[in-house]
């Protein structure tokens, strides 16, 4: 039992051996990923994917890594991530504020909620706040047009909002996030 | 090989034969029946993203892009009718209306583009849609050519030349719908870019103003100017020129499509440094640095020569025409020694000149290419981009034995330092080189260093024990223009120039520098060499520009260089290539044979 998990420890230790530069693990992990597609170049999207989700966002740093291991013009690699909407090359904030712009929240009031929470919050649609805490973001519907105009933190909703609410919900709700 | 079946289509009513595989574009254009196209352009893949070459298939409702569509036997195409015309206009007025095109202030105004030649055919005057005045960059820090947005229609024209043709892929297209743009690497600029070759294959492909010659902008139009083919002798591969002139001026250099060397395309030395960079030309013969008539300048050569044959040597550069060279052969017995001067390793490999027939085109077909001892890059940009290609778009297995890390490490499957003879490197190669049928080596000056020497024969042994693939095509790659043919018509190499003049003490020195770039400036950089020449009592340089070797001269005589010279170079394959004048003597200059002839004759 010990010897096995001795084997798998210093397996462990020799994953981490990455060839980047910067020895950071999580390009071993990369390497893992590349490795599971046979460093095939067609698999680009899902190595983006998973890059993604190991370093929240897409560096300039990552994709040149992504490019060279793959052996993919770096401006093949950049035309596909700013192609999909998915796939940022800024960092994100730790959490995710989502307004809803579907037709409901539309018409009761989505764009006035959104207006509010910029200015509350001091950012615009896309961008994160300076402490890199909460990032602002739309999508067409989250599925709650009930609670409409609604927006989301993360995996909770709340809706039925007004801008004053908003204002509301800056000062106390989301300090619970921050 | 099965010969393609033979298939034949209707178009416009005409019988139109073409092989199985065509497409309805290709039939078209080599029956003479004209469709407008943009974003088509011989010898990339389709991309039918312009939807300019929109035919009609009988029976088929939908219209489809001619140059993307395969001709299928016995159909019936149309061309041309009401419904494709407002299609193409609405097209073109979209196009229009998408970004900034304003003519007037457009290089390419008045022949050269595409968009603005399509625009009169169609005799579009206005557009219906609303202009979109995006505002986008322009991005002019490229040494040679820059791009701007505002022109581009987004053919992908220069994307497919990079990818397809330089074989580097520097550029692509970024975001999408209305934001498209064409992006340099991640988004950075012609200057900043690390992959960029600057061969300029792009601006050539490019069918509107967007991407423009810097030193050709404004000069004139290219389809009204005078285009004369002459050949490059600025490295060994010979690549065909297409010259454009307009009133004695060089407006713009391409390649010549025709060449059965390089077929049109063309590296950054042999495109632009030739001509789009300042250089101070000499156009009278110079005594102690002063002007004098030629005459003058022969009578002081003439004195200055009536010493001893022992004493007196020629020096030439590894870069005149066969027909210098032989002049230079002829005139050898007045000197006490003669010489090219060559790079580090390069006497070898030129001591027996051996030609490989089709080379270049051969390369393209190889499946395992071995770098050995040559900088491709760096040296002969268009074996470099034959090497890319073929490993990138063919997979061919590519192999890198060298001292210096160069652009084609990145593509290749084993990059090897010369000295590295461990075996667990050379059972990689083993393994990369199995299965390869139809191999290349290219080789350069470094493979005649012992170290090189012992690399070349462990993969001569690889290839003989690996039964199933044939021999080895070998190139040989020199850094100098035409040292081979030099070499041939009897002149010895040397490499180390400071040694080769201390062998005798000399008074009389003559350097045949001829148009090459640095103006010989180079030798002063050899070891012991600006020593040795102070001791020289007479110094003859006969060179194109201006350089500090010529300031050392005490006779400077001017040499006409490669637009006005009139001979043939031979190129690594053995072709015998012709130069033609493209434009009339710079002031004084005389051909390098003629100066000598006069000379020494």
């Amino acid at each position: 039992m010990s010897e096995q998990k001795q084997i798998s420890h210093s397996a462990r230790l020799a994953t981490l051996d990455t060839t980047h530069p910067s020895g950071d693990p999580r390009f071993a992990d990369l390497d893992r990923t590349m490795e599971s597609y046979n460093f095939d170049p067609t698999s680009l999207i899902q190595i983006l994917h998973a890059a993604q989700q190991m370093f929240g966002y897409l560096s300039a740093d990552v994709l040149r890594y992504i490019s060279t291991s793959l052996k993919l013009p770096i401006s093949h690699v950049y035309g596909v991530v700013t192609f999909y909407h998915l796939f940022t090359m800024k960092p994100r904030g730790k959490h995710q504020i989502m307004v809803c712009r579907g037709t409901g929240c539309h018409v009761r009031g989505a764009t006035q909620v959104l207006e509010a929470l910029q200015k509350e919050l001091g950012i615009r649609e896309g961008e994160t706040t300076k402490d890199g805490l909460l990032s602002l973001a739309t999508a067409r519907c989250i599925g709650a047009c009930a609670l409409a105009p609604a927006i989301s933190v993360d995996d909770d909703v709340y809706g039925k909002l007004s801008p004053d609410k908003v204002k509301d919900l800056v000062k106390n709700d989301l300090k619970k996030y921050v | 090989m099965i010969a393609p079946k033979k298939i034949s289509i209707t178009i416009n009513g005409q019988v139109c034969e073409g092989e199985q595989g065509q497409t309805i574009l290709e039939i078209a254009r080599a029956n003479n029946i004209y469709i407008p196209t943009l974003c088509y352009m011989k010898g990339l893949t389709p991309w039918g993203g312009c939807r300019l070459c929109i035919v009609e298939v009988e029976g088929n409702p939908k219209v489809v892009p001619s140059c993307a569509t395969p001709a299928v036997d016995g159909t019936k195409i149309t061309t041309h009718n009401d419904r494709l015309v407002a299609l193409r206009k609405a097209t073109l007025e979209l196009l229009f209306s998408e970004r900034n095109h304003i003519c007037p202030i457009c290089p390419y105004n008045k022949g050269d583009c595409g968009l603005q030649h399509q625009g009169l055919a169609h005799g579009i005057t206005g557009i219906r849609y609303p202009y979109l005045y995006p505002a986008l960059p322009v991005d002019v820090t490229g040494r040679y050519f820059g791009i701007d947005h505002n022109r581009c229609i987004l053919c992908t024209r220069c994307i497919r030349t990079c990818d397809e043709i330089e074989g580097v892929h520097t550029l692509d297209v970024s975001s999408r719908g209305i934001k498209n743009q064409i992006v340099v690497d991640m988004n950075t600029t012609f200057g900043a870019s690390d992959t960029c070759t600057q061969c300029g294959a792009c601006v050539v492909s490019c069918p509107t103003g967007a991407l423009f010659d810097k030193a050709a902008a404004f000069r004139g139009q290219w389809t009204s100017s005078v285009q004369i083919l002459t050949t490059c002798t600025e490295c060994p591969v010979g690549c065909g020129l297409k010259v454009h002139t307009k009133e004695n001026r060089i407006v713009n250099v391409w390649g010549d499509p025709d060449s059965p060397v390089n077929t049109g395309h063309l590296c950054v030395k042999g495109r632009y440094q030739t001509w789009a960079e300042p250089r101070d030309r000499i156009t009278t013969p110079l005594i102690k640095g002063q002007p004098a008539t030629w005459d003058e300048a022969l009578a002081a050569i003439k004195k200055a020569a009536k010493v001893k044959k022992a004493e007196k040597a020629l020096l030439v550069a590894p870069r005149v025409t066969n027909e210098t060279a032989a002049a230079i052969a002829g005139v050898a017995g007045k000197f006490g020694q003669t010489a090219m001067f060559v790079g580090a390793n390069e006497a070898a490999l030129c001591a027996e000149p051996s030609f490989t027939g089709d080379a270049l085109r051969k390369l393209q077909d190889a499946d395992a290419i071995i770098v050995l001892g040559a900088q491709p890059t760096r040296d002969n940009g268009v074996v470099a981009s034959r090497i890319r290609v073929a490993v990138r778009k063919r997979g061919a297995k590519l192999l890198i034995f060298h001292a210096r890390k160069s652009e084609l490490d990145r593509h290749a499957d084993v990059a090897a330092n010369v000295v590295s003879l461990e075996s667990k490197l050379w059972n990689k190669v083993k393994a990369a080189l199995a299965g390869a049928q139809r191999p290349a080596i290219v080789y350069g000056p470094n493979a005649m260093t012992p170290i090189g020497v012992t690399v070349m024969e462990r993969l001569i042994a690889i290839f003989e024990a690996n039964t199933g693939g044939s021999e080895p095509l070998l190139i040989g790659l020199p850094v100098s223009a035409n040292a081979l043919a030099m070499s041939r018509a009897g002149i010895p190499a040397v490499e180390e120039v400071g040694p080769w003049l201390d062998a005798k003490p000399l008074k009389f020195l003559h350097i045949v520098v001829g148009d090459a770039l640095d103006g010989g400036a180079g030798l002063l950089e050899e070891k012991y060499v600006p020593a040795l020449l102070e001791r020289i009592d007479c110094l003859v340089v006969q060179a194109s520009y201006k350089s500090a070797l010529t300031d050392k001269a005490s006779v400077v005589l001017p040499a006409t260089i490669w637009c006005e010279k009139t001979g043939t170079v031979t190129n690594l394959e053995g072709r015998e290539l012709p130069l033609r004048p493209v434009v009339t003597v710079a002031g004084e200059a005389r051909d390098d044979k003629a100066i000598l002839e006069s000379v020494y004759a």
